[in-house]
C-alpha cells in the first residue's frame, strides 16, 4: 500500500507540474467562467441557468476527458520511453504496484479538477440563480431547476392497449380478419403470412396508442377524461407547521405577506401549496424571511380565522410537501390562440380527497402541474384525471394527444446542492474510467499510439445508442431467398452488430451517466443510481482495464531494444 | 533457479538475443554467459561499447529477461521484489524526472523502500550534502546539469545504503571531483563489506577500485580475475622511493646487476592530473569562490560509513527497518587477495628503512593496495579491448 501511494504522490506532483494541466485549467475558468453571459437558452432566467448547468457538465466531461487521457497515457508512456522506469523498477516494488499508484494519483488529481470545475460551476448557477425576474420562472427555478426530484411513470398502459387489439379483432370476425391479413400479405415484405399478420398487429398497436392516449374537446362538466394512475409516490417529509406574522395585506388581491424564519422559508417552494389557518393558498414569493400566500379564491380572505388577519397578528402555517405532474398535450388539429384548455382532478383514491385545478397550456411544450402531496394516498398512490376543455369564450377546441412517456408524477426527495454533488462523482467515475483505459493502452503502446486508441473511447463511449440503432439487425437477417450482393450486406450487418456488442460490452454507456439533463431537469441523481454506474465503469471495467494493464507491464521487458 | 551460494550474483549460460519486429533474432548481445560476483568483492564488467555491459545489468535488474540461462541475485530471481530492497542502481544515464527537486526526488525513492519519514529525511540531507547539491536541492532536477544529475543519480542509488551497488557507468558525464567521489564511495562500500558491480570502459576508474573483473567481448567472456593477477607483470620489478642521488642509484644498479637483471628504466614519477585537478578545486573552495554547480566536499555520507555515529550495528538495524526484507547469513569474508613477491624490493632496500609515503588529506584511507603506477600493464587490458591502447593521460583522466 505504501509503495502505491508513494507512486501515488509522485504522479499527483508531475499532473501538476505538467503544462496540459495548466492550460487545462485556464481553459476551464474562460469557458465556464463565460457560460452565463454568452449562453442565454430561450432567454428566459430559468433558461439561461439550464443551459449554463447543461453546457458546463458536457464541457467538463470532454475537456476533462481528454486531460485525462492525455496524463494517463503519458504517465506510463513517459516513464517508458525516457527509461525512468529503469530507476523506478529496480526498487522494491511490484509492478502492479506501479500501475495501480499511477492509476490513483491521475484519478487524485482529477479528483480535484472535477471539484474546482463543479465548485466554478455550481457558484455560476448560484449567481445567476440570484438575478431578478417574474414569479412563474422563479417558481420554475426553485422547483424544477434548484432541486433533486424523483419520478414515477404511470401504469402501464400495454394491458389497456391488448385488450382494445383484442376487441377490434373480435369485431373484425374472423372472416374479415383474413381478408385484413391477406391485405397486408401483399404490402409485407418478407411476404410471409406470419410477416402480414405481424403488420396487422402492428397497425392495430397504433390505433390502439393513438384512441387510448387522444381525447376529444369537451365542454364542462362531463366529457371523456384520460385516466393515469401512479404507483410508488413516497411524498417526502412530514408537513411543516409554523407561526407567521403578517407584514401586510394586499388591499384588492387575495394576498398576504407573512414573516416567517428564515429556516421555514428553505422548506417552500414557489407555486407550492400552503395552508393558512387551515385555508388553502398557494406561496406566491418568497423573500429571504417574507413569505407571500395568495389564496385560490378572492373570498377566502373572509373564511374562518383568515378573515381576522390584521398586519403585525400571527397566523399558523401549514407547508404541505408537495407534487407535481408533468405531460405534454399535443393538439390533433388547430388549438384556437396555440392555447389549450384542461382540467385536472387529482384524487387520492383512499381517502377520495380531491384537487382540481383548470389550466390553459401553450401546445407542443411540456408542463408541469403542482399539487398537494395530500393526495397521495398512505401507500403511494394517486390518480390523475384529465379533461380537455374547449375555449371558455369562444367554445372552440381540438383533439389531444397525451403521450403516455411524457406523463410522470415527479416528488422532492432532496436538495440541489447535494444533486450537484452526486452529479459531479457521476463526472468523476468517467474519469476514473478513462484514467484506467488510458494506462492501459500506455502500458504496452507508445503514447501517440495509446493516446489515439484511447481518444476513441470518449465519442464511443457516447454514441453507444446511436451505434446499436444504426446497425441494428432485422430478425429475418438470414431468412429468405436473396441474392450474393444482399447477402453480402446482410453478413455484413450482422459483424457490424457484433462489433457494436463487443464496444457496448467494453465501454460504458457515458451518455446515461452524464448529469447535465438530471441538472437541468432537477431530476434526483440518486445514491443508488451512482452506486450502480461505479459498480458497473469504475467496479468492473476498471478493474479488468487496470488488470490487464498489470499483467501485460509485468511481462513487459521494460529495457526492450527493437533493432 | 539457480541454486543460493556464497555468489551475490550468479549467471549461468545468461543469453539475451534482441529481435526485430517481425521476432526474427537479430543481435545477440548476450551469449551463454557464466557470471559469479562473490559477497564483499567490487567486480568491474569492462568491455567496449556494445559488449553487452549494460545488457547484463539489465537482466541482473529484472529490465531484461533472458533469452536463455538463468540469473541468481541473492539466490532469488532478478524480479523478486524483497531482493531489491538490497540493491542500489545508478543507469548509464541519470533518468531522473524532471519537475520534481532534489530533495523530492530522493524523498520519492526513499518511500518506494518504506523508510520511515526521520530517517528518509536524514539520509537526503547526508546525500546532499556528500553530492554538493545541498545548496541547489529545491531546484528543478530538469534545470540541472548533467554532471549535477549524475550526481543526484548516485544519491538515489545509495539512499537505501545497498548491500549491493550496480553502477552503469558510473563516471560518465561526472567532472573530476565527482568521479573521485564516486571511487572513494565503491572504496568505503567495499570497506564495509558490501558488494559493487560496475560496468564500465574508463579502465582507470575499474583498475582503482575493483578487486575482480569480467572483460566482455561481443556478448563473450574474453578473461576474468583478480585485477592484481591480470595486470601483474611478473616479468618486471617497479621501485618507488624518496629522491635518491646517483651514487644510491649507482649503488642499486650494481645490485640489480649482482642479482642478474638489467634495469630498464630510471626516471622521476610525474603527478597523475586527477591529483592536480582535485588539488586546485579544494583551493578554490575554501578561498569561498561562487559556483552555481556542485559543492562536494568529498565526504562520504555518515550513514554509509562503517562506524559512523552510533556504529555499523545502528545503521545496519535502520536498514532492517526500513527494509522490510529477511537479510541473509552474513556472507564469510573472502580470502585476501595475492599479494606480489617482494623479496627483490626488500633485499634492496634494507640499507634504508622504507617510507610510507603520507596519505592525502581530505580523502579516506583506501584498502592497502598498491597504486596505480606500480602495477598497470595496460597493455593487456588494450590487447584484449580489440587492439584499443589507452595512452597514460588518458588513463589517468
Amino acid at each position: 500500500m505504501r509503495s502505491i501511494w508513494a507512486v501515488a504522490r509522485q504522479t499527483f506532483t508531475e499532473c501538476s507540474r505538467r503544462k496540459v494541466a495548466a492550460v487545462s485549467i485556464a481553459l476551464l475558468v474562460v469557458l465556464l467562467g463565460g457560460l452565463p453571459f454568452y449562453a442565454v437558452g430561450d432567454g428566459t432566467l430559468s433558461g439561461r441557468i439550464r443551459t449554463q448547468l447543461d453546457y458546463s457538465t458536457i464541457m467538463i466531461t470532454v475537456l476533462l476527458g481528454v486531460v485525462t487521457l492525455i496524463l494517463s497515457v503519458s504517465v506510463v508512456c513517459d516513464d517508458v520511453s525516457t527509461k525512468r522506469i529503469f530507476l523506478v523498477a529496480a526498487k522494491p516494488i511490484h509492478r502492479w504496484q506501479y500501475i495501480l499508484g499511477r492509476w490513483v494519483g491521475v484519478v487524485v488529481f482529477l479528483a480535484l479538477l472535477v471539484a474546482a470545475a463543479c465548485i466554478l460551476s455550481y457558484g455560476l448557477a448560484q449567481y445567476l440563480r440570484g438575478q431578478q425576474t417574474n414569479p412563474d420562472d422563479r417558481r420554475t427555478i426553485e422547483t424544477e431547476v434548484f432541486a433533486a426530484r424523483a419520478r414515477v411513470s404511470p401504469e402501464s398502459l400495454e394491458p389497456r392497449v391488448q385488450q382494445y387489439i383484442r376487441q377490434r379483432i373480435e369485431s373484425m370476425g374472423p372472416q374479415r380478419y383474413e381478408e385484413a391479413v391477406k391485405a397486408f400479405l401483399g404490402s409485407s415484405e418478407g411476404g410471409s403470412l406470419a410477416a402480414a399478420e405481424q403488420a396487422l398487429q402492428k397497425e392495430l398497436r397504433k390505433q390502439a396508442l393513438q384512441a387510448l392516449q387522444s381525447v376529444p374537446p369537451s365542454a364542462p362538466p362531463g366529457g371523456r377524461p384520460l385516466v393515469w394512475r401512479f404507483q410508488g409516490v413516497n411524498v417526502a417529509g412530514a408537513e411543516v407547521r409554523a407561526a407567521a406574522e403578517v407584514v401586510a395585506i394586499h388591499p384588492n388581491d387575495p394576498l398576504i405577506r407573512f414573516r416567517v424564519d428564515p429556516l421555514l422559508v428553505g422548506q417552500m417552494s414557489f407555486g407550492g401549496p400552503v395552508r393558512v389557518e387551515g385555508v388553502d393558498a398557494r406561496i406566491y414569493d418568497l423573500g429571504r424571511d417574507t413569505v407571500d400566500v395568495m389564496f385560490l379564491r378572492p373570498d377566502d380572505m373572509k373564511r374562518g380565522a383568515v378573515a381576522g388577519l390584521k398586519p403585525g397578528r400571527d397566523a399558523t402555517l401549514v407547508v404541505e410537501p408537495m407534487i407535481q405532474i408533468t405531460y405534454k398535450p399535443v393538439p390533433q388539429g388547430d388549438a384556437p390562440g396555440g392555447v389549450l384548455f384542461s382540467e385536472w382532478q387529482v384524487i387520492n383514491p383512499k381517502t377520495n380527497e380531491v384537487y382540481y385545478e383548470n389550466r390553459n397550456d401553450p401546445v407542443r411544450l411540456p408542463a408541469t402541474l403542482s399539487v398537494p402531496g395530500r393526495v397521495v394516498s398512505e401507500d403511494g398512490e394517486v390518480v390523475v384525471v384529465y379533461y380537455n376543455r374547449v375555449s371558455p369564450g369562444t367554445g372552440a377546441g381540438t383533439s389531444v394527444k397525451m403521450a403516455w412517456e411524457d406523463m410522470a408524477v415527479l416528488y422532492r426527495v432532496g436538495g440541489f446542492e447535494w444533486n450537484f454533488v452526486r452529479g459531479g462523482l457521476m463526472i468523476l467515475i468517467q474519469m476514473m474510467f478513462l484514467a484506467g483505459v488510458g494506462i492501459l493502452t500506455g502500458s504496452f503502446l507508445s503514447f501517440s499510439v495509446a493516446f489515439v486508441v484511447s481518444l476513441l473511447v470518449l465519442p464511443l463511449g457516447l454514441m453507444r445508442g446511436f451505434l446499436t440503432d444504426a446497425v441494428r439487425v432485422p430478425t429475418d437477417a438470414f431468412g429468405g431467398v436473396e441474392g450474393a450482393g444482399e447477402t453480402l450486406e446482410r453478413v455484413g450487418l450482422v459483424l457490424a452488430n457484433y462489433m457494436v456488442r463487443l464496444v457496448n460490452a467494453v465501454l460504458p454507456d457515458f451518455s446515461s451517466a452524464m448529469p447535465g439533463d438530471s441538472l437541468v431537469d432537477g431530476m434526483l441523481i440518486s445514491w443508488s443510481q451512482l452506486g450502480a454506474v461505479s459498480l458497473y465503469a469504475v467496479g468492473v471495467r476498471v478493474t479488468i482495464a487496470l488488470g490487464v494493464a498489470c499483467l501485460v507491464f509485468r511481462k513487459r521487458e521494460l529495457a526492450r531494444v527493437q533493432v | 533457479m539457480v541454486e543460493a551460494t556464497r555468489s551475490i550474483i550468479e549467471t549461468r549460460q545468461l543469453t539475451k538475443t534482441f529481435r526485430d519486429f517481425w521476432l526474427r533474432e537479430k543481435v545477440t548481445a548476450v551469449s551463454e554467459l557464466d557470471l559469479d560476483v562473490r559477497a564483499r568483492e567490487v567486480f568491474g564488467l569492462l568491455g567496449p561499447n556494445g559488449s553487452g555491459k549494460s545488457t547484463t545489468l539489465k537482466m541482473i535488474l529484472g529490465l531484461l529477461f533472458p533469452t536463455r540461462g538463468q540469473i541468481a541475485v541473492f539466490g532469488k530471481r532478478p524480479t523478486d521484489v524483497a531482493t531489491k530492497a538490497r540493491i542500489g542502481f545508478l543507469p548509464e544515464e541519470s533518468y531522473l524526472y524532471p519537475f520534481l527537486d532534489a530533495y523530492e526526488t530522493l524523498d520519492f525513492y526513499g518511500r518506494l523502500f518504506h523508510q520511515p519519514r526521520p530517517e528518509r529525511r536524514r539520509r537526503i540531507e547526508m546525500l546532499l550534502e556528500m553530492v554538493g547539491l545541498k545548496a541547489v536541492g529545491y531546484r528543478r532536477v530538469g534545470e540541472y546539469s548533467k554532471g549535477m544529475q549524475r550526481r543526484i543519480g548516485l544519491a538515489q542509488a545509495l539512499i537505501n545504503d545497498p548491500d549491493l551497488l550496480i553502477l552503469d557507468e558510473p563516471t560518465s558525464g561526472m567532472d573530476p571531483i565527482g568521479t573521485r567521489q564516486i571511487k572513494d564511495i565503491i572504496l568505503t562500500l567495499g570497506a564495509r563489506g558490501k558488494t559493487v558491480l560496475l560496468s564500465s570502459h574508463l579502465l582507470a576508474d575499474v583498475e582503482d577500485v575493483c578487486d575482480r573483473v569480467c572483460i566482455l567481448y561481443g556478448g563473450k567472456t574474453r578473461r576474468t580475475g583478480p585485477v592484481d593477477e591480470l595486470l601483474a607483470r611478473q616479468d618486471r620489478t617497479q621501485i618507488t622511493t624518496d629522491r635518491l642521488d646517483e651514487a644510491t642509484l649507482d649503488r642499486l644498479r650494481e645490485a640489480i646487476r649482482a642479482a642478474g637483471r638489467r634495469v630498464l628504466d630510471v626516471d622521476h614519477p610525474r603527478d597523475r592530473l586527477e591529483d592536480l585537478f582535485l588539488r586546485i578545486v579544494r583551493e578554490a573552495q575554501q578561498q569561498k569562490v561562487a559556483t552555481g554547480g556542485a559543492l562536494a566536499d568529498g565526504k562520504v555520507a555518515e550513514f554509509l560509513q562503517s562506524g559512523a555515529e552510533a556504529g555499523e550495528a545502528l545503521i545496519e538495524k535502520l536498514v532492517k527497518q526500513a527494509e522490510p526484507v529477511e537479510q541473509p547469513p552474513a556472507e564469510q569474508e573472502p580470502p585476501p587477495p595475492p599479494q606480489p613477491a617482494r623479496e627483490v624490493l626488500e633485499s634492496l632496500t634494507a640499507e634504508k628503512p622504507a617510507v610510507p609515503p603520507a596519505p592525502e588529506p581530505g580523502r579516506p584511507a583506501a584498502p592497502s593496495k598498491p597504486s596505480a603506477d606500480e602495477r598497470v600493464d595496460r597493455d593487456v587490458i588494450g590487447d584484449l579491448l580489440g587492439g584499443e591502447r589507452p595512452r597514460k593521460d588518458e588513463g589517468d583522466a
